[in-house]
């Protein structure tokens, strides 16, 4: 066995694969364990060896970031080893995630709360955004909740770097009920301010307990949006007529849907509408989300352990963001062909092993 | 991953010594001189530029190809391993990682095309095979696949981050205005604070331990000031020299300075080599690049408003601002310019101006020039041609020792006795 293999049978060693947890599109989740600890681990198991066409640009983009960024409001991977021909990244164990907090009714929210989940939530954002990473995929199903009750950040699967302005990047990204208008109408340039719309819409679903605007097409959703809010004047945003996809969704006149949050008071009412700013330019960043007076005055957030969580085992769930409406921009779409699990390696890693 | 190279996979796992390189190349400097193995790797790089321009990809996919490639023989040796499908398959990779995805069918076609020009045959040109490569390369980078290039350094050098210039809404003098005017108040109400805890006794005293200045140090300004990334305050350099430096950065990764040094060394070593090649011309034609964001005269009067020492006028004081270790760089130099000699004799000139440009030919006159002797190819001709020949050979000649342990490809009598009997 050469070197490279071993290497990797060691790192395999480490971990104690359980029960499957979750299954999804290019991936399946086991709760497993490391042996030397004991310590409560998921494996993320990637079917490569389904992949005619090769590895999932989703899964290719999850290991690239998470091999960087290391925060605590971001889901770590501890490791990344494989078996036979599928890739298998060891990431910490969460318990839940956002979605199953909001949607347990037998949970109640002090503002306090939601104060620390958005805080949690910002702080692993702009972490992100400085290192020059876009998300596009944030929802509360992809806020993870640990047992101590921090919340992660999780599924890197449509991320991307945003380094030159001048890149192109598809517009079909971040589940429709979090998308900002601007991607609505197809903008193809776009700033971390993307992400920052998809905070705002899940700080009011924390209020709310339903999703702020659920939209059930891109139209649909625009229509939603305005409905809500009111349609986008120039003086609001300006130049938005111009985006590609533009098509006129006026006449919605201009609603105070602030006073939907008015139980986290004066101060998240205004950090929302900053958040939810229709032009991608004037909404506010992460880093002068965290300035803002909201954090700092009134009651402080609630202590992460303090936090309320729904008292069920995390059940099991698709993990694929196949829900995203458009796929991402891979020119690698996998075809539906049956599983060949028996096939042995074709090729020897090695000429001759 | 734009911008925290310290804390990246590269800069922790990817940044070797020369040693490990010459541990890792062990068992292919068994069939083939460390002459012949450099000018494989100019071959193998060679090849994986085609198969991308083929592709149309564009050079930072391409640049991220030659680092995987390089890196997955810092662990496999050419001899154990088909070279021809690892290429592809790091082409294949990048291509997805620098979020250009190419169909698996269209590189297994386009590098048939490439292999066949030049006679090469071992390429297996089955998408699936190419898909179970994926798969070990991405085993043996450890799935580390983040890579930084020089390039992005070159631009941020040279002050030709335009990206960066939006993100201070204040001009440079109104920043340092506002920074003296928050210290004075900041002062002002320490000595108010530490006057009333005195006293009214001792409101005469002058404020006696006052802790002195929490504000920033001089160096500490001059750094918030100088290096925005805006070009602002930075000497200016003009679009041809920039050229070459982006012209020897692509030459670079024909040789091992991407797995030995830091991108940011890489990108000062091309620019060292790049002015040294303009003021040997003589060609240093101060013409304004309209790239950059502000004018020399520009930079001047701000730096004087602020009491900023002037930008630097010569290369060598440029050089010298940056604080890297001139060791590292020049051993960087060094690694860059030795490149060019052996490829000359590798692959011709006219072949390799329609890639490159004169650069490199440039950079051939100015590394004989420094007197830097280059490794001799000993009088051996050695082409391209040579080199498919030679992977072929390394591999066989493998084949028969892996067949044959005991006595490394060397056929003695004794040998030959054990496999009779």
């Amino acid at each position: 066995m050469d070197l490279a293999a071993l290497e990797n049978q060691t790192r395999a060693e480490r971990w104690e694969k359980g029960v499957k947890i979750g299954e999804g599109t290019f991936a399946n989740v086991y709760k497993g364990t490391e042996k030397a600890t004991g310590r409560k681990i998921a494996i993320k198991k990637i079917k490569v060896g389904e992949m005619k066409d090769g590895l999932d640009m989703t899964a290719l983009r999850e290991v690239k970031f998470l091999q960087e960024l290391h925060h605590p409001n971001i889901i770590g991977l501890l490791d990344v080893f494989s078996v036979k021909q599928n890739v298998n990244l060891v990431l910490e164990f969460l318990d839940t995630d956002l979605e199953a907090v909001i949607r347990d009714k037998s949970l109640i929210f002090q503002p306090a709360d939601i104060k620390s989940w958005t805080a949690m939530s910002l702080r692993g954002l702009e972490y992100i955004h400085r290192n020059g990473v876009l998300h596009r995929d944030l929802k509360p199903n992809n806020l993870l909740i640990a047992s101590t009750g921090e919340l992660k950040i999780a599924d890197f699967g449509l991320a991307r770097e945003f380094g030159d302005a001048k890149t192109r990047m598809t517009s079909q990204v971040i589940t429709r009920w979090y998308r900002p208008p601007e991607l609505l109408w197809g903008a193809r340039y776009y700033s971390p301010a993307v992400d920052m719309w998809s905070i705002g819409t899940i700080v009011v679903e924390l209020v709310l307990r339903v999703p702020f605007l659920a939209g059930d097409s891109d139209i649909d959703q625009l229509k939603k949006t305005f409905h809500a809010m009111g349609s986008p004047t120039e003086q609001d945003w300006p130049g938005h007529t111009k985006l590609p996809d533009y098509h006129e969704v006026a006449g919605y006149p201009p609603n105070p849907w602030w006073n939907l949050v008015s139980p986290l008071g004066r101060d998240g009412q205004n950090l929302c509408r900053e958040l939810l700013k229709f032009d991608p330019m004037a909404r506010v960043s992460a880093k002068a989300a965290l300035h803002h007076k909201f954090f700092t005055t009134g009651e402080r957030p609630t202590a992460p352990i303090l936090l309320p969580k729904p008292l069920a085992e995390l059940r099991p769930r698709d993990i694929a963001p196949q829900d995203v409406a458009g796929m991402p921009d891979s020119g690698t779409k996998r075809k539906n062909t049956t599983p060949n699990g028996t096939e042995q390696r074709s090729i020897a890693r090695k000429l001759f092993a | 991953m734009s911008s925290n190279f310290y804390a990246s996979t590269h800069a922790s796992y990817w940044l070797l010594t020369r040693s490990e390189l010459q541990t890792a190349r062990e068992t292919d400097l068994k069939y083939a001189t460390a002459h012949q193995l450099y000018c494989l790797n100019i071959f193998f790089a060679s090849l994986i530029q085609k198969l991308g321009k083929r592709l149309l990809l564009r050079q930072v996919p391409i640049a991220t190809a030659t680092v995987y490639f390089r890196r997955f023989y810092t662990k496999n040796a050419v001899c154990e391993t088909n070279p021809y499908l690892v290429l592809a398959a790091c082409v294949f990779v990048a291509a997805k990682i620098e979020e250009t995805p190419v169909h698996i069918k269209s590189v297994v076609a386009e590098a048939k095309v490439v292999f066949a020009e030049h006679n090469i045959k071992m390429f297996p040109a089955e998408a699936h095979k190419l898909g179970e490569m994926e798969f070990y390369l991405l085993e043996d980078l450890d799935f580390h696949l983040v890579v930084f290039h020089p390039y992005r350094a070159l631009a941020n050098i040279l002050g030709r981050e335009p990206a960066d210039a939006g993100r201070y809404p204040k001009t440079r003098v109104e920043e340092d205005a506002d920074v003296r005017k928050q210290e004075a108040e900041d002062r002002k109400k320490r000595e108010d604070e530490a006057r009333r805890a005195a006293g009214p006794g001792a409101a005469g005293v002058k404020a006696l331990a006052l802790p002195e200045e929490e504000g920033e140090s001089e160096a500490e300004r001059v750094r918030r000031l100088m290096y925005r990334g805006s070009g602002e305050g930075l000497m200016e350099i003009d679009e041809g020299t920039m050229q070459i430096a982006w012209f020897t950065i692509n030459d670079t990764f024909r040789t091992d300075a991407p797995l030995l040094y830091p991108p940011y060394i890489i990108a000062l070593a091309a620019v060292y080599i790049a002015f040294t090649l303009t003021t040997m011309s003589g060609a240093s034609a101060r013409t304004r690049s309209s790239t950059q964001i502000s004018s020399v005269a520009n930079s001047l009067e701000t730096n004087t408003a602020l009491g900023l020492p002037p930008p630097p006028t010569s290369p060598a004081e440029f050089l010298a601002s940056f604080e890297v270790s001139l060791p590292t760089l020049f051993a960087c130099v060094q690694d860059i310019i030795c490149l060019y000699p052996v490829w000359e004799a590798f692959e011709p000139t006219p072949q390799r101006a329609s890639v490159n440009g004169s650069a490199s030919a440039a950079a051939a006159a100015a590394a004989a020039a420094a007197g830097n002797q280059p490794p001799k190819p000993a009088g051996i001709k050695f082409g391209p041609e040579d080199a498919e020949a030679l992977v072929r050979r390394m591999i066989e000649e493998h084949m028969v020792d892996v067949g044959h342990p005991d006595n490394a490809g060397k056929s003695t009598p004794e040998a030959a006795r054990k496999r009779t009997r």
